[in-house]
């Protein structure tokens, strides 16, 4: 999926990924939100509705905020695993 | 703990040539203001399987669906562009995200929704077939759709 952002940025299309491992947010694509949440599942917890919308409203400022090269920002509380690249 | 060392020595080696990055990654600025721009999905799955069709390792990496921006609404309220049903497990993970961004148009912070979204194979292996028999299609498609901004979001 990273490959075709890749692609796309090349392109000329600004791309922003939503991502739950430090490592690929920083080693990927040029925008990206580090979040915390089970593979696959970011609308997770089911009992906060409102997270994931505000997940994405923080993921796509991005693309406003960062104009002048790679960005990466962390949402919210993160693990230390998650801090720490693991 | 297993590592890349009990890997076959050709997999090894191309996971080790993957992640040698020799050039920055490529960046495109903002062309205009969210509030006008498109904005299209771009999410992962596990794999993509045809009904009662388990694929093999390597077969999915190409595959890729193409999601309606109407998808999980009950009453499309313009002509489906893409799938409108959705097997469960993309059902479960994909319509909240398609939902959000329906929301975020709702609201004014974006300008509209891209009529297709692209749901792609989280998992690659061979990036090169993904490349040459996926990226022609996935930009044209973006293009054509006069996508402005693309989001891309793991489910």
């Amino acid at each position: 999926m990273s490959l075709v952002a890749s692609e796309l940025e090349r392109c000329g299309l600004p791309t922003v990924a939503i991502r739950f491992k430090r490592k690929a947010a920083e080693s990927l694509p040029p925008r990206a939100l580090l979040a915390q949440f089970r593979h696959g599942f970011p609308d997770d917890p089911a009992n906060d509705p409102g997270r994931l919308l505000s997940m994405m409203e923080t993921a796509v400022s991005l693309l406003e905020d960062a104009d002048d090269g790679p960005a990466l920002r962390e949402y919210g509380h993160l693990d230390v695993d998650d801090r720490e690249g693991r | 703990m297993s590592g890349i060392g009990d890997l076959p020595a050709g997999l090894r080696q191309r996971l080790r040539a993957f992640g040698r990055r020799k050039e920055p990654p490529p960046w495109s600025p903002l062309g205009k203001p969210l509030s006008g721009s498109t904005l299209a999905l771009l999410c992962s799955n596990a794999y993509m399987t045809e009904a009662g069709h388990r694929t093999g390792p390597g077969e999915h990496e190409c595959r890729f669906r193409t999601i309606a921006a109407e998808a999980g609404r009950d009453e499309p309220t313009a002509h489906p562009a893409g799938e409108l049903d959705l097997p469960r497990r993309e059902r479960e993970r994909l319509l909240p995200v398609l939902d959000r961004a329906r929301l975020l148009v709702e609201s004014g912070r974006l300008g509209r929704l891209s009529p297709r979204h692209l749901s792609l194979s989280g998992a690659v292996i061979a990036p090169s077939r993904l490349l040459e028999e996926t990226r022609r299609t996935v930009v044209r498609q973006f293009v054509d759709d006069q996508v402005d901004v693309v989001l891309l979001v793991p489910t």
